[in-house]
């Protein structure tokens, strides 16, 4: 089980450096496009667009990788009655961790669908390029999926923390 | 029936947030089952759209270039030369160097428009300098914890970002509507450590460093990639020469060059600075999906509507309601952290400021300033705890010390609501 837990893990990592990558590919889209209007009096027509996508991609991508370091945000005030109460205290985790999982998995099937619909219909955008929207939306249920692995993780994690322990 | 959705709206978000839900969760769930129980609209569908125009955005990819570049700035040596270079220039004024704790946390924030970050970075210098040479514990604490608050008023600022996403306002002239602000609580907050070091007995002790103008001008030359920086970045927006994004990517641009020269940078730093980004990105990016969310549901229900109309309807007048908000967000910003406030609480309260003529810039500003005060406002002001770290002494003795910032900052806020064109007169301009 640790051996699978590391190795998904590890997929939430690479998601995470790929998010990443698409901040820096933007960055440098962006930079590109200033240097080509200032310089050149030219567009490259598709930065902005592009960069949209980007920013969709690496949200979705990034978001196991953020859970992974414990990086969003909630409200603390259960974890002050850890000590008088602990055993409420691990039940009121878990069922934090087995809502955020439900959410990820319809989150997952919405994504999914909307993904499926403009992929059926070979949805295009309305820019210059007429991008198939249906690609990076393809990168949408992808973050969903990790982030679900990694609460359900972290729920173990929980347990096993709770185990070690007692 | 809209009496008893806002009260369902209401438990629910108070009760998974306080079993410890994430926010972003929280609000996505009471979104989704208002939706589900007080309307037939197809949850799916809209959840969909939502989700894609929400983070498939180019305006929102200023969020992450912003952060990676604070990310970028914290790893140069900018901190220690905003000391060097700022010392000289406030040395003889009263208060000598405490001047520098708000100074260069108001040009550091400036730049990174992170308060972890400039309070941490700053404090680790100034404190321990400041112990040494006798100033009052109370007032560089104080002046430290709540100056480092300014960098989300002083563009750019993530939290004008966030509030610029949910109203729905140009991010431009949010930016620009800092400006005035910020250096006028910076100016109040030098004035009130002025003020108190002329009235203290103790200050004939405290060990003055002399500086020749030489020496101060001298020191000009390290202030200058801050300032270059910061006039780049705005100056940019303000012309019209580049929209929030692009000026945030010369921001990362900048602050790589600044890193590189200074030597600084390396792969692995710069790999790690972008992991930084990814984590904060994210962090905001889930709750802003649920807030976007959840704000549709409020909006298709018709409870801003409704909320706006029934306050109205109560016949008080603008400054009441606007104090009346002021508390809502002072009880809050004892609760929640501010980005969670931002994105629960402006759906509510823009269409009632709307209503009364008030405009959704200055309360962007406004809004901002709370969140501000609610970074340092005990239980769980997060700046706060941070200086624990820094320096010697404990919570309370910090919240004592911030206190007096907290009342200027507030005073400061009313200030706004009577003369909104402190705010306005920039941004109206461009």
């Amino acid at each position: 089980m640790k051996k699978w837990m590391d190795y998904l893990e590890s997929v939430n990592v690479l998601l995470g450096q790929v998010a990443g990558l698409c901040l820096v590919t933007s960055c440098i889209l962006i930079i590109a496009e200033i240097a080509n209007r200032s310089f050149f009096n030219s567009t490259f027509y598709i930065v902005d667009e592009y960069t949209g996508y980007l920013m969709g991609i690496s949200s979705f991508l990034g978001l196991a990788y953020a859970e992974k370091h414990h990086s969003h945000i909630r409200m603390e005030f259960i974890d002050y009655l850890a000590k008088r109460f602990p055993l409420v205290v691990r039940l009121a985790k878990s069922l934090c961790y087995i809502l955020a999982m439900i959410f990820a998995l319809y989150l997952l099937m919405v994504t999914s669908k909307f993904f499926y619909g403009s992929f059926i219909t070979r949805q295009r955008s309305y820019q210059v390029s007429e991008t198939l929207l249906a690609i990076p939306q393809a990168f949408l249920p992808l973050g969903c999926l990790a982030l679900f692995f990694q609460y359900l993780i972290n729920l173990i994690k929980l347990q096993w923390k709770d185990e070690v322990r007692a | 029936m809209l009496p008893v959705a806002l009260g369902v709206i209401i438990l629910l978000l108070a009760g998974t947030l306080a079993l410890g839900l994430w926010v972003g969760v929280s609000l996505f769930y009471v979104g989704g089952i208002s939706l589900m129980t007080f309307t037939s609209l197809p949850v799916e569908r809209i959840l969909g759209s939502v989700i894609w125009n929400n983070t498939s955005s180019s305006t929102l990819m200023a969020l992450p270039l912003f952060i990676m570049m604070g990310e970028m700035l914290v790893k140069t040596r900018l901190s220690e030369d905003l000391f060097d270079g700022l010392s000289p220039w406030m040395a003889r004024l009263p208060g000598g160097l405490l001047h520098v704790n708000v100074v260069a946390c108001a040009l550091f924030a400036a730049i990174t428009g992170s308060v972890n970050a400039t309070t941490a970075t700053v404090g680790k210098i100034t404190i321990p300098e400041f112990e040494k040479r006798g100033y009052s514990d109370a007032l560089s604490i104080g002046s430290l914890t709540a100056s480092g608050t300014l960098g989300i008023l002083i563009p750019p600022s993530m939290p004008m970002l966030i509030y610029g996403v949910v109203a729905q306002v140009s991010i431009g002239k949010l930016f620009m509507a800092g400006i005035v602000p910020g250096i006028g609580l910076m100016l109040l907050f030098s004035l009130y450590i002025a003020v108190v070091s002329l009235l203290d007995r103790k200050k004939e002790s405290l060990e003055v460093p002399h500086f020749t103008w030489g020496q101060r001008l001298r020191s000009l030359p390290k202030i200058l990639p801050v300032a270059a920086l910061i006039v780049f970045v705005l100056g940019s927006i303000y012309t019209g020469w580049a929209t929030p994004t692009e000026a945030a990517a010369i921001g990362v641009f900048g602050a790589t060059f600044l890193a590189i020269v200074t030597g600084c940078l390396n792969w692995k730093i710069f790999w790690d600075c972008v992991k930084g980004t990814v984590r904060t990105n994210c962090m905001i990016m889930l709750i802003l999906i649920g807030a976007s969310f959840f704000s549709v549901a409020l909006g298709f229900l018709g409870l801003p509507k409704y909320i706006s109309q029934s306050i109205l309807a109560l016949g008080a007048g603008k400054y009441a309601i606007i104090a009346l908000i002021t508390l809502v967000y002072l009880f809050l910003g004892c609760l929640i952290d501010g980005y969670s406030m931002i994105v629960m609480t402006v759906p509510i309260f823009l269409p009632l400021i709307t209503a009364l003529g008030l405009d959704p810039i200055w309360f962007g500003i406004f809004v901002v300033i709370l969140v501000q005060i609610a970074n340092i406002t005990p239980p769980i002001g997060f700046n706060l705890f941070l200086v624990t770290g820094i320096c010697k002494h404990k919570i309370g003795f910090i919240s004592k010390a911030v206190f007096p910032f907290i009342a200027m900052m507030v005073a400061f806020a009313f200030l706004m609501t009577f003369f909104p064109k402190v705010v306005l007169f920039l941004p109206n301009m461009m």
